[in-house]
């Protein structure tokens, strides 16, 4: 018998151990999400946020309770309709933090206009107290400059009902300030001049946005994310004076207005 | 009234003698002997013997092949009945248990080459590492069979597959070291040279949209990755052939 047939015995061998064991232990957990091929334009991935004190039905209840409230309100944003946002619901899909986003996976994201994905946990009340955990991992923003994975933690004094927490998480700003940063980079990088003007409104948008959801003292990676958005701003200003393609209004600003804005956004 | 008398002696030079005639009579006799038996003649006589071995030997030989290529075609059968489940589990699993399932249709071989490419073409998210790694675990049986189907893959002109099926194959190329590839590969760089949204090989992955052409972005990302393997696989068969004439000219293994 020759090696390679050793060999081949003895992968069949392994791959019937995983098909009999592994597989089906690992799979019980199934989710995919096909909507992301599927659905057009910008898209925000939210994928499930675990209640903890609701049993399983009520879990699925919320989830949909979440998904209508959040995808209107994005649907009310005042976006034009080609770079509207639209929330693709992954049920049952959970990440586990940086390992599930390898370079490969990230960039099909990108590929598919995904700028957001957002999971994350809403643990049972202790202490007159709620926390409240999520994940958002932002696309595209380059890995080697700018983490694009953001953890936050909320914590509600009151106890709450788990519709009033749906109705509080739904009102996020952030997850729609972290999609404009995204949008912003991505028609930059998609249409050149003709979407300066476009991408300038997402970065204030988002500046704005990320500032009102961290308060007066931003730590760490919050900081860091205010930083990245001042500097692009600073960055498409430049970029738009100099670039003969454009014709917006942003070619019009005087060199020391530039300066100005980009001295005050972290003297970038 | 006269009476004859018979002669003293017989005039000795007409009649021979009884000796003589003997001896040419054996002289004809031995004439009359069958000759040696020569080629054609052993030839014959051991054509039966020979037909019999022929045929039996022809017999062997299609039996057995028709045997293997039965036994191939259960062999055959029998993989996919225990990929099926495999698979089903692949197409709806998470990323964590698309890795197993990947891995195990792998191990099948030459028959899970054809299941994994069409993994690709699905498009799930986070489903095409799983799908490289068991492309990547079927060469390393059945190398020469996953190295023919990936070029099957690049060499499509029909935009039968997705762009990131075509670059996700050209990138298995080069991992693969599938030499014999190269030149469908340097005939898919010129291709693609050329190529334009509208023309690429390959569609793009929106799978609703009407045309669904790739964007400018992944055209750029499939040439550069068909680039570098062409490179890759360029400086392997370089390496190869400096190997062989070394070899050639020193010896050793």
């Amino acid at each position: 018998m020759t090696h390679r047939r050793i060999a081949h015995r003895a992968l069949r061998v392994v791959a019937a151990a995983l098909g009999a064991f592994v597989v089906p232990a690992v799979a019980s957990a199934q989710a995919v999400c096909t909507d992301i091929n599927n659905v057009p334009g910008f898209k925000i991935v939210l994928d499930d946020i675990q209640f903890a004190a609701a049993p399983a039905d009520d879990q699925k209840v919320l989830m949909r309770l979440l998904i209508s409230q959040l995808g209107s309100r994005l649907e009310d944003l005042p976006d034009p309709a080609p770079s509207r946002y639209h929330l693709v619901p992954c049920p049952g899909r959970t990440p586990v933090g940086e390992a599930s986003f390898p370079p490969l996976t990230v960039r099909d994201l990108v590929t598919r206009d995904v700028l957001l994905e957002v999971w994350g946990d809403v643990f049972r009340p202790s202490g007159g107290k709620q926390l409240v955990a999520m994940n958002y991992v932002m696309m595209p923003l380059p890995r080697d400059t700018m983490n694009p994975f953001l953890q936050r933690q909320y914590e509600r004094k009151i106890v709450s009902s788990p519709d009033e927490v749906v109705e509080w998480l739904a009102g996020f700003d952030e997850i729609s300030a972290y999609a404009s940063v995204g949008r912003a980079i991505r028609v930059i990088d998609a249409q050149g001049a003709p979407g300066y003007d476009s991408a300038k409104a997402d970065f204030a948008t988002a500046a704005q946005g990320l500032r009102r959801a961290y308060g007066a003292n931003p730590v760490g990676a919050q900081k860091q994310l205010l930083e990245y958005v001042d500097a692009q701003q600073c960055a498409l200003l430049r970029r738009a004076r100099n670039d003969a393609a454009y014709k917006g209004t942003m070619r019009l600003l005087p060199q020391s207005t530039v300066d100005r804005t980009c001295a005050s956004g972290g003297n970038q | 009234m006269t009476t004859a008398t018979p002669p003293a002696h017989p005039p000795a030079s007409t009649a021979p003698s009884v000796a003589d005639r003997l001896a040419s009579i054996e002289k004809r006799l031995d004439g009359l002997k069958p000759a040696d038996k020569d080629r054609w003649d052993k030839f014959e006589k051991m054509s039966g013997a020979l037909w019999a071995v022929v045929t039996f030997l022809v017999s062997v030989l299609v039996t057995g092949r028709i045997e293997t290529a039965l036994k191939e075609r259960e062999l055959h059968l029998e993989n996919v009945k225990d990929m099926q489940e495999i698979m089903v589990q692949f197409h709806t699993a998470n990323d964590q248990a698309a890795m197993s399932s990947a891995l195990a249709l792998g191990a099948h071989g030459r028959y899970a080459a054809v299941p994994l490419i069409q993994e690709l073409q699905a498009g799930i998210v986070g489903h095409r590492p799983a799908a490289e790694a068991g492309l990547r675990a079927a060469a390393a049986i059945d190398h020469d069979v996953v190295c023919q189907q990936l070029s099957g893959v690049v060499g499509n002109r029909t935009r039968l597959y997705q762009f990131e099926v075509h670059e996700s194959a050209t990138r298995l190329l080069a991992d693969l070291e599938c030499v014999r590839a190269i030149d469908a590969l340097a005939r898919y760089k010129d291709r693609l040279r050329g190529a334009t949204p509208a023309t690429a090989p390959f569609t793009g992955v929106n799978f609703q949209a009407s045309p669904n052409d790739p964007a400018l972005a992944d055209l750029d990302r499939v040439r550069t990755q068909a680039q570098a393997a062409l490179t890759a696989l360029q400086s392997v068969k370089d390496s190869t052939d400096s190997g062989t004439l070394w070899q050639r000219w020193f010896g050793g293994s």
